[in-house]
């Protein structure tokens, strides 16, 4: 009895001993995303400031580069956050918000609409970095399975290993450093960018041989709205600025209509470049397809207006919780931003 | 402990794993009915054996020119049959039922499921072993199942998997890269090519055989060895007594000894042993014919050739085999006669270190590949000392090595997108 008790405690200790190993070895191989392709743990930072925000955005990297919470704050006392990732397609925003609503339940929900574009998955990459740094949930089952390409297995997803590891050689010390811990390296899900790439010459608009989005994307943008509706949070469809992937006419006849027939608010930034005040020889940091910082404090301080005026955001800036929280963060915020033109000014003197 | 007799429970376990093996089989297409007409006709003529001997001959010349006719199909510019998987292994196995029941060594299975599950065992239907009926029966009624068994059943399970993923295919990676442009690599690459596919090959083929008989062992069912470290063989004759057993015992029972073996003077075993493996190349496909004759040509005179150096002799047999490879690493004999002459006429040997390296293994694959080569190479020459060892090892100690395996597996394995880890090179013979 006494050597059986001996047999099983030992054995139990063993795997014990070899589920923690394979934890950690996991942990290990899995890209951290902190200095490389950061944008892959924007998702995950949220965990740690989820609640108290009355805006949340929804959407792929024209959410995440063109639009900064902390100029919202800083003009108009929005709580915003940015739940975008790169190439975030309908149905991933569909169940983002899914999750966000597990945390809390934003006055305005802001869905950029350029992925109605994209019918299917682009590829492994994107998804992972949406994906893989989301906490497990019936959200992220939900995720993974409406976003796998045809090569993706989803036990991937439930063991990272199975992905990762053949990057056992690859190993940086960021994955070291990063073992444990993780940065913030956003700014309520906003990237900055400050440096200046003037937009050039674009690709060639084509004629597309069909112009309508896919009936999935309806159908995730329809789920996106009731959720919206069944939550009592206002569903706000904008298309953020940027000169390339166009943005067709068509396109945004299908969205005018969608808008219209459910009475959502529909802001098509595109058109109105020159109301922002952008200037695409200034305020982009990758010659026209996403804003720099500097289009993005145009961008905010104009959206900020219309999301104050037409749906009745309160100011914060007097909130004697929330405020103390935002004032810290704007000024790391902008001290960032003062160490990068810094950074920047030194190197084009040298 | 299953104790023998407790007939229910085995009967469950046989329809399960009959239905498993089936299901499996059955994302196969066609491939299904197939196996499963072969099952029931197998079944039926088995048990008419004793009654119309002729029906064993018609079954058998049946048989045999279905598979020479799937052969054929390597000469033909046009393929007119899909070979189903695996027919080349549950052929073997049920013609040697039914020459035994001709031969009266043993009564016609009544029970249907125990003859299909022979036939359909899942593990072993894709690459062998090659189990005669007799031990098979024997493997399942005897079924063993204890919670040792199953842990000694996974740890080698495991060590199968650690050859397939971590040796065979980065090794995999080379010889593919090497093979595919036959004019560009020549001389040393050939050369190359020839030794890492020797190691390749064993690696995925003894990888799969250690992974059918693991899962078997936690099935509780024991299973014949297919390997014996081959390549610590001092001849080739010794080699084939050591690589691919069963395969080897098949043949000398229905091909070698029945055209008479070694007793009718030094040509006709000769004739014997050269037939023998002639069998052997067209088994293994249309193309390999010459592979056969060569090797069944270093069986009868290798011997003579053995020096009193064992390393000597392990050395000459492994660069023999190695070389008749060759046949398996490039798609016609012409282009391996040809990348045969090149090992001695092209001398392109300084620029292979970096030609090799510059092939999509990273440095970190490199020394991956070379610790596990090690591990490998120990294994099979201390292979005994290592079981008994293991076999005396506690639970938790045993528990220990399976995990280590299983994340060294996880951990440095080739596998996910881009590689088709579940493809073994023998389960297309």
């Amino acid at each position: 009895m006494k050597k059986r008790r001996k047999t099983i405690l030992s054995t139990g200790a063993v795997v014990v001993l070899f589920c923690i190993a394979f934890l950690l070895i996991s942990r290990l191989l899995q890209p951290k995303y902190m200095t490389d392709l950061e944008e892959g743990s924007f998702i995950s930072q949220y965990y740690r400031e989820a609640g108290g925000h009355d805006v949340i955005f929804l959407g792929d990297c024209e959410v995440y580069a063109n639009f900064s919470p902390m100029e919202l704050y800083r003009n108009y006392g929005i709580t915003a956050y940015i739940r975008g990732t790169p190439q975030q397609l309908v149905w991933m925003s569909y169940y983002v918000a899914e999750e966000t609503f597990r945390y809390e339940t934003p006055r305005v929900l802001v869905f950029n609409v350029n992925a109605m574009r994209y019918s299917e998955p682009v590829s492994e990459a994107y998804n992972r970095l949406t994906i893989d740094r989301m906490r497990w949930s019936g959200s992220k089952l939900g995720i993974v399975l409406a976003s796998m390409t045809e090569e993706e297995q989803f036990l991937s997803y439930v063991f990272p290993i199975l992905r990762y590891h053949s990057r056992f050689d690859k190993l940086t010390r960021e994955d070291f450093s990063y073992f444990f811990r993780v940065k913030d390296n956003s700014y309520n899900g906003f990237q900055l960018h400050t440096e200046v790439v003037s937009a050039g010459s674009l690709p060639v608009k084509k004629a597309l041989s069909d112009y309508r989005f896919g009936e999935i994307c309806f159908k995730y943008l329809d789920k996106l709205r009731l959720l919206c509706e069944d939550k009592g949070t206002e569903l706000v469809l904008v298309k953020a600025p940027s000169l390339y992937p166009y943005w067709y006419e068509e396109y945004d006849q299908q969205i005018k209509e969608y808008a219209a027939e459910y009475g959502l608010s529909f802001y098509n930034f595109v058109e109105q470049t020159e109301k922002i005040g952008l200037d695409f020889s200034e305020d982009t940091y990758d010659g026209g397809y996403h804003l720099n910082l500097s289009g993005a404090v145009k961008l905010s301080r104009y959206f900020g207006n219309i999301l104050m005026e037409e749906h009745g955001l309160a100011d914060h800036r007097q909130d004697p919780e929330l405020a103390p929280v935002y004032d810290k963060k704007l000024q790391m915020y902008d001290e960032t931003i003062e160490e990068r033109l810094k950074e920047q000014k030194d190197e084009e003197d040298r | 402990m299953h104790k023998p007799g407790e007939k229910t429970d085995v009967m469950v376990i046989n329809l399960l794993l009959f239905v498993a093996g089936l299901a499996v089989y059955a994302g196969y297409g066609i491939s299904s009915i197939y196996l499963l007409a072969v099952t029931l006709l197998s079944y039926l003529a088995g048990r008419l054996i004793p009654r119309y001997r002729s029906v064993m001959w018609v079954s058998t010349v049946l048989q045999i020119l279905l598979l020479l006719l799937l052969r054929a199909q390597h000469w033909l510019p046009w393929q007119p049959m899909i070979a189903p998987i695996g027919i080349s292994y549950f052929t073997l196995q049920v013609m040697a039922y039914h020459v035994d029941l001709y031969r009266g060594k043993y009564e016609p299975e009544k029970n249907l499921l125990t003859f299909g599950l022979f036939v359909t065992y899942l593990p072993h239907l894709f690459m062998g072993p090659i189990e005669p009926y007799a031990r098979m029966r024997t493997a399942l009624e005897e079924r063993k199942i204890s919670g040792d068994f199953f842990l000694k059943g996974a740890v080698r399970s495991l060590w199968g998997l650690l050859k397939k993923l971590v040796i065979a295919a980065r090794l995999g990676v080379i010889v593919s890269a090497i093979s595919a442009e036959p004019e560009r690599y020549q001389g040393a690459y050939a050369l190359a090519a020839m030794f890492l596919y020797a190691v390749q090959l064993y690696a995925d083929f003894s990888g799969g055989i250690d992974i059918v008989l693991g899962v078997s062992r936690m099935l509780g069912i024991r299973m014949s060895e297919n390997f014996d470290a081959p390549y610590f063989a001092q001849s080739v004759r010794e080699f084939w007594r050591r690589w691919h057993i069963t395969l080897g015992e098949w043949l000398r029972e229905y091909v070698y000894i029945p055209l008479g073996g070694s007793r009718k003077g030094k040509l006709r075993r000769f004739m014997n042993t050269i037939v023998t493996f002639l069998v052997s190349g067209i088994w293994h496909g249309g193309g390999y014919l010459l592979w056969g004759l060569l090797h069944g040509i270093f069986v009868s005179w290798g011997e003579k050739f053995r020096t009193g150096s064992k390393t000597l002799n392990r050395v000459a047999t492994f660069l023999v085999v190695s070389f008749l490879w060759s046949f398996f690493i490039w798609p016609d004999t012409a282009t391996v006669l040809r990348m045969a002459v090149s090992v001695f006429t092209v001398f392109n040997y300084d620029a292979l270190p970096a030609g090799i390296s510059g092939m999509e293994l990273s440095g970190g694959d490199w020394i991956v590949l070379g610790v596990a080569c090690l591990l490998l190479w120990i294994y099979d020459w201390k292979s005994r000392v290592l079981k008994a060892r293991f076999c005396a090892f506690p639970m938790a100690a045993k528990v220990g090595v399976a995990g280590l395996l299983a994340l060294t597996v996880l951990t440095f394995g080739m596998y996910g997108i881009g590689f088709t880890a579940s493809e073994f090179i023998y389960s297309r013979f």
